[in-house]
């Protein structure tokens, strides 16, 4: 055969028992079809950002411009107003800004991972991760047009290029898989309350100034205060895993840690929560 | 491997939400209606309609199903569960064999893209590869009969080069398990012939088929079996005409 085994041997057992260990298995079961599948999110995200910009002449760079304007206006007028050196503050911003981007950006779009499909779901058996692969996979790529700029300012300010640059790669794994299971489960929340996308926007536009992104966590001093305030935001450690090695330096233990933690935590959850509730998603449509 | 289909006492319960289904009001129902008595009790309850009660039947290769029964009777819910859509709310489903689910012909075309980009983008999504879309491709246009058209944005096609398109795709699928809701259309007069043929080849290639239709001659046409569904309870199981006989005496009865 020369197809895809997508709609093969379906086997439902329905009235088996419904303990948490059930659960999990079932949304094990969603997340390896969606694995077999690869080549369909694959797709549907070039797809999506091919049609996003059709007919316009830069395509994806539009947002990547405003980006670097953006970057280009407030890593010059920050430093005066914070009385700060350019040369280190802009490759902070820069980076962290584009991080920033893509970890605001895939939150958001999860609240629609399921809600913006409702046409395909109601219509294929495609495995229901798969829609969340598609939104991780797309706001990837658009990172990737991003970085465009960074790279840019790198040249310009001469940030350093080391080993610590390559751990931008373990750092990039960790937030794409826990970006996928945020949008599982904001994608599911999402569809049944439909509240949660506004929340969630919300949130958002707080959290980005309470993020060290515009401003650096040795401003805050080192009371304990601002210690707090820095090591129990979650943003905080999932951009500085990205943001240190693009800056040629290594994020520090408790990143990483942190980081793992709640990718390996939300993970389990999700998958408990996905075998729960996959029997309902497609009637909250 | 023979193919199959085997339910066993499938039941599907369809929630029905209010249109305001707000977090609010689900806070509320959780947390302030443990207070109160009966009304609150009867607001936390979920509202849902049986779309389907208690359906048993077994098909095997050769198989071709009808779906039978006035609107609502549960001929679509049915498709759903079989397709994999709808997971039901008790009993059990097996089937063996790849499901190819045809209710909608144009899904996921895109209308800003062109042609030739739609060929690929629905083959992806009834799940051939890249590999089986190419090989199948220039079969594909050159049935359609678009010509140069198929490198222009869909957007610009008349609906019946829309539905070319489609059917030409669609139709060169192997599906092994084709499901239904009605027959497929075909354009203009002078493709319709053509179509034709084709679509006898298609079906034949299929193992096991069901399909949910109102029109008499369809069924007939297409089918050896048929399910008489009302109010998503299996009334009949047999052959299509004694079948559309009981559909029809009942029909006039209640009429």
């Amino acid at each position: 055969m020369d197809e895809l085994n997508m709609h093969a041997d379906i086997e439902l057992l329905s009235q088996s028992g419904k303990t948490i260990q059930h659960y999990f298995f079932q949304g094990l079961d969603v997340y390896y079809n969606s694995i077999k599948d690869w080549r369909i999110w694959i797709y549907m995200a070039f797809t999506d950002i091919r049609r996003r910009y059709q007919r316009t002449i830069i395509g994806p760079f539009w947002v990547t411009l405003s980006i670097a304007i953006f970057i280009g206006t407030m890593g010059v007028v920050f430093p005066v107003l914070w009385h700060t050196n350019v040369k280190t503050y802009l490759p902070f911003f820069a980076s962290g800004f584009i991080m920033w981007t893509f970890v605001s950006s895939v939150t958001s779009e999860a609240c629609g991972t399921f809600v913006d499909a409702s046409g395909l779901i109601k219509q294929t058996s495609l495995s229901y991760s798969v829609y969340a692969n598609n939104v991780v996979t797309r706001n990837v790529i658009v990172m990737f047009h991003h970085l465009s700029v960074y790279l840019i300012v790198m040249l310009v300010f001469r940030v350093p290029v080391n080993l610590n640059t390559l751990l931008f790669i373990p750092g990039m794994i960790i937030l794409c898989l826990t970006s996928s299971w945020i949008c599982v489960l904001f994608g599911l929340f999402a569809s049944r309350f439909r509240d949660i996308k506004q929340v969630v926007s919300s949130l958002l536009q707080v959290s980005m100034f309470v993020t060290p992104i515009f401003w650096e966590p040795s401003q805050l001093g080192s009371g304990r205060k601002a210690q707090l305030l820095i090591s129990a935001n979650p943003l905080h450690h999932f951009i500085q895993i990205a943001r240190a090695p693009l800056l040629g330096q290594a994020p520090v233990m408790i990143d990483w840690m942190m980081s793992i933690a709640i990718c390996a935590v939300g993970w389990l959850m999700t998958i408990i929560i996905l075998g729960k509730y996959r029997k309902h998603l497609v009637f909250w449509l | 491997m023979e193919k199959f289909i085997d339910l066993k006492h499938v039941t599907v319960d369809i929630p029905i939400f209010d249109s305001n289904r707000s977090l609010r009001k689900a806070l509320y129902n959780r947390c302030v209606s443990k207070l109160g008595g009966q009304i609150q009790q009867s607001s936390r309850k979920h509202v849902f309609v049986r779309a389907l009660h208690d359906i048993s039947f077994t098909l095997n290769d050769g198989d071709r199903l009808g779906l039978i029964g006035h609107n609502g009777a549960g001929k679509s819910t049915l498709l759903n569960v079989l397709a994999g859509i709808y997971q039901p709310h008790s009993g059990v489903i097996k089937v063996r064999g790849k499901v190819t689910p045809l209710f909608n012909p144009s899904l996921g075309l895109d209308a800003d893209d062109t042609g030739y980009e739609n060929i690929y983008t629905i083959g992806m999504f009834y799940g051939l590869t890249t590999q089986a879309i190419d090989a199948k491709r220039d079969e594909i246009i050159e049935f359609s009969e678009l010509g140069d058209f198929i490198h222009s944005p869909v957007r610009t096609y008349s609906s019946g080069m829309v539905l070319r398109l489609s059917f030409a795709i669609v139709t060169s699928l192997n599906p092994e398990i084709l499901l239904m809701d009605e027959g497929i259309g075909a354009g203009d007069a002078g493709f319709a012939h053509k179509a034709q043929k084709r679509l006898e080849s298609f079906y034949e290639k299929i193992n096991i088929l069901v399909m949910a239709s109102h029109s008499d001659t369809l069924i007939k046409k297409m089918c050896n079996k048929a399910i008489l569904l009302e109010h998503g309870k299996m009334i009949m199981l047999g052959p299509v005409d004694e079948v559309l006989a009981l559909y029809h005496e009942r029909n006039t009865v209640t009429a």
